[in-house]
């Protein structure tokens, strides 16, 4: 387009002296450079091409993308135009991306209320090669061909462009800062969670050091709340300052769940983010009392993000921000959403660890009763072995007697290690989550009854242990090694918890119940009972009651090994006592085989 | 009044039947003269017509366990001064306020010569002591 050269040629046409041109055309350039908007481009440049060309009015307009027109400025002589030959004169510049210029008010004597004729010149404000927008005046008479004629028109139109683009360029400038900034405060606070988190394994060090990992770079207040099971509950809150924790405690407690005012502030679970601008919509009027209470409470905006592990939504954390100026913006979102999935990873692997350190206690409680549970025949089975040896070497004549029963004792010991053995065995595959193979095969309870009774007397001198039965015989399809486990467990255990002696008797019995055959096992005894409140937990392993840590230490994994066998084999196992009277644990095996019950692989090889 | 045996009498307190009377077949043959309980409230009610001269305590028992028995007996003045071998799996250190402070600890499993000497030198050292003063401890047996 042209340049400045054009002023010479001003003077011929124009009404404003070459001097005064150049001089506004300084003005109007200085004026173009501090321009904060396109509006005011606009104005600037309507108002000198009012000047230097003699229009009595115009106005720039901008293309919207639906091919209207959007006028920016229009002077009010040239309001009456708009929709008509401004219009016209505008999108035709807009168009052929030249000046244009025509006259009009012909043929309009009959509308009394119509402006006078006269001339309108166009030309459009063109950035490399992108039209920006339009200037269009408007003059009383054909004046606009004649200004048309002379670059005037366009070096104020480029002006302008320049000036716009400019704007634009700055606008792109202040977007891209701002992306810059919102990813500057994304990596810091991420990266300061990152390395914050992974301090600490312990599961409630995490929710709270969660809770105050982005206060207040992502809102004043700040909750965790986690899914326990049905209900959600909160599990950690922090607050930027006690002025935003009083406020936000004042808030919580004018509204207990279920009154229907801030229940956005309660523990709950959402599924996906979520972003609430509450100032704006108070301000909308269209809020909902609950929101209206909250921006009167002070929340200004709020966020709430899923906490997932494993694609199962397992708590929520929720940001409130309490400055007008900081409510949370799509980034915040963003970020906070970003954050939790950081926060749910720590979380998990805590949880994971807490497991883990779990499984180790558990397995070095195993390992200590193991270890306690093997020496008691292991003594014996020393001690007896060198009081053997040294009455043999002493006495050369010992009686034979006496040797035979002092190996019998030591065969009973060896017995007893080994059923430990197994059942330390069994307990290790079911903790290591697989279950036991059970080698089924036709076995007669009555005679592995019999046959125990007739083995673990010796080791239980104080004692009768007795079989009662009516049956013969009592075939099923069992482990016949496990159940003589089940059987010894029982024994032994009742030998253990009567002191002071007595009788044990065992008793074998047919039963039908729920359609089927069971054979029934009940071993009862005479001794000190098992409390009412320990019952439900004797066939756990190793339970540890809290009142008395280091008694249970001897229980070992005897009866924890009775119901895993038991089960295993589809039947099921109870026990009645009463403190000071006795106990009586009974056993149920299926006498069909078993079914439903037998787990995969579970049957003999 | 009876006289004591020459080598003095032992009170054992075991649950296990088969360690129980092992115990007391090999103090026997050594010529204590020895009592024996499968749990503490039997052997404190056996305390009254028979004061020991040495207790030899396992701790972990169904009824009245080593714990408990310990507890009492420093709270019976006749028992109070009796020196006590506590012989466990479970080993020392012990808790605060497990507050057994034995005589003498050994540790399951352990050698029949170890078992017979420190019994021996535990009644010897608590006759030494003409008036029944300090306990002294000591841990014998194998780690």
């Amino acid at each position: 387009m042209g340049g400045w050269g054009v002023t010479s040629e001003i003077g011929r046409s124009g009404p404003a002296p070459a001097d005064d041109v150049v001089l506004a055309l300084h003005a109007y350039a200085h004026a173009l450079g501090e321009a904060a908007d396109a509006a005011a481009v606009a104005s600037h440049a309507v108002q000198t091409a009012l000047s230097l060309l003699g229009a009595s009015g115009g106005g720039v307009a901008a293309l919207r993308s639906d091919g209207t027109l959007q006028w920016i400025v229009v002077t009010q002589a040239a309001q009456a135009l708009v929709r008509t030959d401004l219009d016209d004169a505008a999108l035709s510049a807009l168009r052929d991306m030249k000046h244009v210029a025509f006259t009009f008010g012909r043929g309009r004597d009959a509308d009394p209320g119509a402006p006078p004729g006269g001339s309108c010149l166009a030309v459009p404000l063109v950035d490399r090669d992108e039209p920006l927008a339009a200037m269009a005046l408007v003059f009383p008479d054909d004046r606009a061909m004649a200004a048309a004629d002379q670059a005037l028109a366009p070096l104020i139109a480029e002006l302008a462009a320049r000036a716009m683009a400019r704007l634009r360029v700055e606008a792109d400038l202040v977007a891209a800062r701002g992306r810059v900034e919102d990813v500057r405060k994304r990596a810091a606070i991420l990266s300061d969670a990152s390395t914050t988190l992974v301090k600490s394994l312990d599961f409630g060090t995490t929710v709270q050091t969660a809770a105050r990992l982005a206060v207040p770079a992502l809102g004043e207040w700040c909750f965790v709340d986690l899914a326990d099971g049905q209900t959600v509950r909160r599990h950690a809150m922090a607050f930027a300052d006690q002025s935003n924790e009083a406020r936000a405690r004042e808030l919580l407690r004018q509204d207990p769940r279920g009154q229907g005012t801030a229940d956005v502030l309660e523990p709950a679970l959402v599924d996906r983010p979520l972003l609430v601008d509450v100032v704006a919509a108070s301000e909308s009027g269209r809020a909902s009392p609950e929101l209206r209470r909250l921006a009167d409470g002070g929340v200004a905006s709020y966020v709430k993000v899923p906490l997932s592990a494993r694609s199962e939504a397992i708590g929520t954390m929720m940001f409130v921000s309490t400055v007008p100026d900081r409510r949370h913006s799509a980034v915040d979102l963003e970020i906070a959403d970003e954050l939790a999935g950081r926060v749910a990873l720590a979380l998990e692997a805590a949880r994971l660890f807490d497991e883990a350190r779990r499984a180790v206690r558990a397995r070095d409680d195993f390992l200590t009763a193991i270890a306690h549970d093997l020496t008691n025949p292991l003594t014996a089975l020393k001690l007896r072995t060198e009081v053997l040896a040294r009455r043999l070497r002493a006495e050369p004549g010992t009686p034979r007697s006496t040797i035979v029963s002092g190996l019998d004792q030591v065969i009973g010991c060896a017995v007893v290690m080994g059923r430990l053995i197994e059942d330390l065995l069994d307990t290790a595959r079911l903790q290591s989550g697989r279950l036991l193979d059970l080698h089924l095969e036709r076995v007669d309870l009555v005679g592995l009854v019999r046959e125990a009774t007739a083995e673990l007397q010796p080791l239980a001198e104080r004692h009768r242990i007795r079989l009662e039965t009516e049956q013969r015989s009592l075939r099923g399809n069992w482990d016949a090694a496990r159940v003589r486990r089940v059987v010894d467990n029982l024994v032994t255990n009742a030998v253990k918890y009567s002191p002071a002696g007595g009788d044990i008797v065992i008793r074998v019995r047919r039963e039908r119940r729920d359609g089927r055959n069971w054979a029934v096992l009940s071993v009862e005894d005479h001794g000190i009972g098992i409390p009412a409140g320990d019952l439900p937990f004797v066939f756990d392993q190793f339970v540890r009651a809290s009142n008395a840590p280091r008694r249970v230490l001897g229980g070992g994994i005897g009866l924890s090994s009775v119901r895993q066998i038991v089960e295993q084999h589809g039947g099921d196992v109870s026990v009645q006592s009463q403190v000071g009277v006795g106990s009586t644990f009974v056993v149920r095996l299926p006498l069909e085989r078993p079914t439903a019950s037998t787990p995969r692989g579970g049957v003999a090889r | 009044m009876t006289l004591a045996p020459p080598r003095g009498r032992v009170l054992v307190v075991e649950d296990d039947d088969v360690t129980r009377d092992l115990f007391a077949e090999i103090l026997e043959s050594e010529g204590y003269e020895v009592a024996a309980e499968p749990e503490g409230r039997a052997a404190l009610v056996r305390t009254r017509s028979w004061r020991p001269d040495l207790i030899i305590l396992d701790l972990v028992m169904p009824g009245v366990d080593g714990w408990y028995f310990r507890a009492l007996q420093r709270q019976i003045p006749r028992l109070r001064d009796v020196p006590v071998i506590v012989i466990s799996a479970r080993r020392p250190p012990w808790r605060e306020e497990d507050m057994l402070e034995p005589t003498a600890f050994l540790a399951k499993p352990f050698d029949l010569d170890a078992f017979v000497s420190l019994v021996d030198r535990t009644i010897k050292a608590e006759r030494a002591a003409s008036e029944p003063t300090e306990s002294h401890f000591e841990v014998a047996g194998p780690r």
